[in-house]
């Protein structure tokens, strides 16, 4: 029996707190810059235990591997190459996914076929068609979905929400969205580089069209190349506040019925929506103005009450701003209003990962479901295609899909490159790298 | 680039006239020979003309046969991939066929599929038709992928043929592509894939079969789902079952459902509880009351919570009951159901248990207290206030403060004047902070004046200055005559700590005053006080302070008043900041200081911070400290750098 608590699963005992076999079992698949902010936070939460780390690079893995066991001062996370591998331990409630975007999907697909909980990093998927088989394989195997648009466990986004809701600006006319992106530097051509050693690239590239290696490929703008991601306008950032915007005007369940405006796409490596500004109608009435940064301050005097990317609500009566930062409001008295128990109020969450947690002990929906991440996609989705097919598109936000436009419907999907597709094939034993 | 004889094939049908149509022709060319890592201006060319010709029928056509046309050539591989996925957005049947050439080779077969998968029409399914006949391996699980991508119900039969196929990966790249297709002779299919494969190709063709059902008529998705739910399956294979009878079945799955509640495999009882959760009517709350004491502890949470989600106020009484349960999981999740279920009736019950009760069950308690719902609930709060012992007052008292219940702010104040007991008074005076108006002002002030000792009085301040800041109108002259006319230094200490934490611009020559002021326990007040400004405006002061100051104490205190300024967001470039920092390193001459601007340079990550942090590396008191500041500003420089990987 020495063996046996190791492949208990966490759930079957789920009730206490902090007894060993209580903790809920949990790995991260992608360890980079993102994944290692989440690994920190799971290592200081007693309720927790890492059990593994699964990524394609070797020194990621164990660098990260040495941090966990120092932490727990054991040697028993265990490391892996091909997220598949992890995923099939019984022993394993929930995952953090934060490998590059263009695995998003496969990997989550994969976690809930097999049963396990997943905090989902941003964006959803590189389609809309992808994530909606995201949705729909959430849906069916039962399993807690947490997007990581963490601004939703924030007081100043929960707050603005809430004003806006119930009416503290009067009627909402106007989301607007100033985000990452705007007129930069041309980058040098990429140089083909030897992959380095224990760099699993072809693991890497995964779904995504083969291209040999460089290091600039994969340094920090890999999310704006247009096979692994959508840029600024989305995983890159964007798609942050497109979910304030969603969340303010009760949309998390539908979307805009239009998007129209320009843009300008990068011409280096990257080849994503470098510019943008573009407005969306929503069958409410209330429109959505989504810019790049720069842009938005030349059009907006509220930009200039903060440093960086934020969220405008306007309304009949009054705008706030809001950001990471904290909040402005006109009028200012707006910033002293209470929200008395018997007005609206939307879901409380002070701490993104903590909701998650309590989501898989107790059954609650998350502050940010699969529908919601769902719908925020759908919107940067329509954005990238509104300035690449560069005319308006009309969106069915029933149907989930363009209304009478082949051309843009024919780009709510992409084929991967095989052996993979959304549902991920078996793992075979060339990609296994675990130890 | 490698010249390749191309000219030739590309400028088969030209645009006679148009400069633009003339640049096409060369970066045509030019793609055609483009190699990975090579520019890529051509290709961009070649991708905006197409964007700016997507509402010209004619162009794109043209576009398209000179795409083609580049496959059939001498083209590179590099070349050929982009005008796969030129022709994967505005191919038409004519690409086909150079299309389809291109998947008899290894190297070609996965771009060509990127393109036939999208294209339209017959033709590119029954290109896709015909290589699944000619291919194996590798190449046949990507074909079958395609087919299943494009979800046309013709290449069903064969799929369906491929179910038992020696090559795994095909056999369950076959199953997958079915549920993908989807319908009924799909979905017959699977049925047929379930009864005769096992392990891990059964496993695959359950899953593949319930997704299908998903698509299929609701009499045939019902049969499937009944069918996988009455085999031996995985948990999460019954689980998914359960959720396909959910939607599918109406109100006739709630007896399906309800059988699972008690099953002992979480993952089952748990999907059962969340579809009878959203499965509305006072039924199904019924069927929750009846199961929840049979459950486990974990699925009591579970189904308390969803009880409580549900609204449905018949539960109440089971939730109270709940409110003694055990372990405490179950009775947290109870005190937190009361949220949505509870009523005025449950007010006491949780104000003890909020005072009594310690974790997650007190946390429970305090939240449900506070969003309580109905007309009647803040009155009969502010009833309470003065008929219970001082745990649970303090316990309704906070409860007044979350929920601004104005008309409680008398009773407060004279709580926060007169109560014996300390934790009352603290709490009276915190609760102020919300519901004290700009009527209560003298009021308030007097409590900071007449405090009970030091804690009460920094309380009282913070109270006050929360309420001015509420206030419309800032009533700079009430503090400036309390201050005048304070008789010792602890009150007119108070005071200026009122005036900065209320942080109005116009009690600065006050401030300014003070820390110029004979006695040193008012300087050190107004050096407090204007560290504790909600804007960076105080800052020249400070740093003059930091600077002149006669004793070293405030000096001090004046440096880390100017660094907290600092980190206050401002608007000023990244530059601007770390120039304002960097003044203050030679005043800083403790650790603390020091840790406090290495952790100020951090926030400020530029390349200038990070020549500061460097010059920090050499002191030993934060070299630690410092070597972390690099890696941290390196890091978030990944984005601004030009970009190269660290190997």
């Amino acid at each position: 029996m020495a063996g046996f608590p190791a492949i208990v699963p966490a759930s079957v005992l789920q009730g206490g707190a902090k007894a060993p076999n209580n903790r809920i079992h949990v790995a991260m698949i992608g360890i980079g810059r993102v994944g290692r902010g989440h690994l920190r936070y799971f290592l200081g939460q007693d309720d927790i235990r890492v059990i593994g780390l699964c990524d394609v690079q070797q020194t990621v893995r164990e660098k990260q591997k040495s941090i966990v066991d120092a932490a727990y001062g054991d040697n028993s996370c265990s490391t892996y190459n091909d997220f598949r591998e992890l995923l099939a331990r019984p022993d394993l409630d929930a995952v953090l996914i934060a490998a590059p975007e263009h695995w998003h999907p496969l990997i989550g697909i994969e976690a809930a076929r097999r049963g396990k909980h997943m905090y989902y990093e941003k964006p959803l998927s590189l389609t809309v068609e992808q994530g909606k088989a995201v949705r729909e394989a959430v849906r069916r195997y039962g399993v807690v979905f947490q997007f990581g648009t963490q601004q939703r466990s924030s007081p100043f986004y929960r707050f603005t929400c809430e004003l806006v809701r119930n009416g503290r600006i009067g009627q909402l006319k106007t989301v607007v969205v100033g985000s990452s992106g705007g007129p930069g530097k041309r980058l040098d051509p990429e140089r083909i580089d030897p992959v380095p050693p224990g760099f699993d690239w072809d693991m890497w590239l995964g779904p995504a069209p083969w291209t040999p290696y460089s290091d600039l490929r994969v340094s920090a703008l890999w999310m704006h190349i247009y096979d692994y991601g959508l840029g600024g306008m989305d995983g890159a950032y964007g798609i942050h506040d497109i979910d304030i915007a969603q969340w303010v005007n009760d949309a998390d369940d539908t979307g805009p019925i239009s998007v129209e405006g320009t843009g300008r796409l990068h011409s280096d490596i990257r080849d994503t929506v470098a510019e943008y500004d573009l407005e969306y109608k929503y069958a409410n009435g209330v429109q959505l103005h989504y810019l790049d940064l720069p842009a938005a301050r030349k059009r907006y005097p509220q930009f200039e009450k903060g440093p960086g990317l934020a969220v405008v609500c306007i309304g009949t009566e009054g705008w706030i701003y809001v950001s990471r930062q904290g909040v402005v409001t006109y009028p200012e008295s707006l910033m002293r209003t209470t929200i008395g128990p018997n007005e609206i109020h939307v879901r409380k969450s002070d701490d993104h990962h903590r909701n998650f947690l309590d989501a898989i002990r107790t059954g609650k929906e998350t502050v940010s479901p699969v529908e919601v991440a769902v719908r925020d996609e759908t919107i940067c989705q329509m954005g990238d295609l509104a300035v690449r097919l560069g005319r308006k598109l009309n969106w069915d936000p029933v149907k989930e899909e363009f209304v009478g436009d082949e051309q843009a419907n024919r780009r709510l999907s992409r084929l991967m490159r095989s052996p993979w597709r959304l549902d991920p094939p078996e793992m075979t034993g060339e990609t296994r790298r675990s130890s | 680039m490698r010249t390749v004889a191309l000219t030739a094939v590309i400028f088969i049908t030209g645009f006679a006239g148009a400069a633009q149509n003339a640049d096409l022709d060369a970066a045509l060319v030019k793609a055609a020979a483009f190699e990975y890592g090579e520019s890529r201006d051509a290709l961009y060319e070649i991708r905006d003309f197409i964007n700016v010709s997507m509402g010209d029928a004619a162009r794109l056509r043209k576009i398209e046969s000179r795409l083609a046309a580049l496959l059939d050539s001498g083209a590179t591989i590099a070349g050929k991939d982009f005008a796969c996925r030129q022709l994967a957005l505005i191919g038409t049947e004519a690409s086909v066929p150079s299309l389809a050439r291109l998947l008899a080779r290894a190297e070609t077969i996965d771009m060509a599929l990127f393109a036939l998968a999208r294209i339209p029409g017959r033709a590119a399914g029954d290109a896709l038709a015909t290589a699944l006949k000619s291919v194996s391996g590798k190449p046949k699980v990507a074909v079958i992928n395609a087919i299943g991508a494009r979800r046309d119900a013709k290449p069903v039969p064969a799929l369906s043929s491929l179910i038992l196929a020696d090559d795994q990966a095909v056999a369950t790249a076959a199953i997958a592509a079915l549920a993908e297709i989807g319908g009924g002779p799909a979905l017959s299919a699977l049925a047929g894939a379930r009864a005769r494969t096992k392990g891990v190709l059964h496993l695959r063709a359950s899953e593949a079969y319930l997704r299908c059902a998903a698509t299929a008529e609701p009499g045939a998705a019902l049969r499937a789902y009944k069918e996988v739910l009455a085999t031996r399956e995985p948990p999460s294979i019954h689980a998914a079952a359960l959720a396909g009878i959910s939607a599918r079945g109406g109100k006739e799955a709630i007896p399906t459902l309800a059988a699972h509640l008690g099953s002992k495999e979480p993952h089952i009882q748990a999907a059962a509880v969340r579809l009878l959760r959203n499965t509305p009517g006072t039924e199904t709350t019924r069927i929750f009351l009846d199961q929840l004491p049979k459950l486990t502890p974990a699925g009591q949470v579970r189904g308390i919570t969803a009880l409580a989600d549900r609204g449905d106020m018949s539960a109440r009484p089971a939730l109270v009951a709940a409110v003694e349960a055990r372990p405490a999981e179950v009775r947290a999740a109870a005190l937190a159901g009361l949220a949505k279920v509870g009523t005025r009736a449950d007010l006491s019950l949780l104000a003890e248990a909020a005072a009594t009760r310690s974790g997650a069950e007190q946390a429970a308690a305090r939240e449900s207290l506070y969003a309580l719902r109905g007309a009647d609930v803040d009155a009969a709060i502010v009833a309470a206030l003065d008929t219970t012992t001082e745990a649970v007052r303090a316990e309704y008292i906070r409860a007044v403060g979350e929920r601004a219940i104005f008309k409680a702010a008398g009773t407060l104040l004279a709580m926060a004047a007169r109560d014996p007991d300390r934790s009352v008074r603290r709490e009276a005076l915190r609760a102020l902070r919300s519901v004290g108006r700009e009527e209560h002002v003298p009021a308030l002030l007097n409590l900071v004046l007449e405090a009970r000792g030091a804690a009460d009085r920094r309380e009282a301040a913070q109270m006050l200055a929360t309420v001015l800041r509420r206030s419309d109108t800032p009533r700079t002259e009430v503090l400036e005559a309390a201050y005048n006319n304070a008789q010792s230094s602890e009150a007119r200490a108070a005071v200026l700590s009122v005036m900065g934490q209320a942080s109005w611009d116009a009690t600065l020559p006050l401030m300014r005053g003070a820390l110029k002021d004979a006695d040193p326990e008012v300087r050190r007040a107004a050096i407090l006080a204007l560290s504790e400004w909600v804007t960076p405006v105080p800052m020249p002061d400070l740093f003059d302070a930091a600077k002149s100051m006669s004793l070293e104490t405030h000096r001090i205190l004046a440096l880390r008043g100017y660094l907290r300024l600092l980190g206050i967001q401002a608007n000023r470039t990244t530059l601007e900041s770390v120039r304002l920092v960097s003044d203050a390193i030679p005043l800083a001459k403790a650790p603390e200081e020091k840790k406090a601007i290495l952790s100020l340079l951090t926030r400020y990550s530029s390349e200038e911070s990070l020549v500061l942090v460097q010059k920090m590396l050499g002191d030993p008191e934060v070299a630690a400290e410092a070597k972390l500041a690099v890696e941290w500003i390196n890091t978030q420089l990944e984005f601004s750098r030009p970009l190269r990987y660290k190997r």
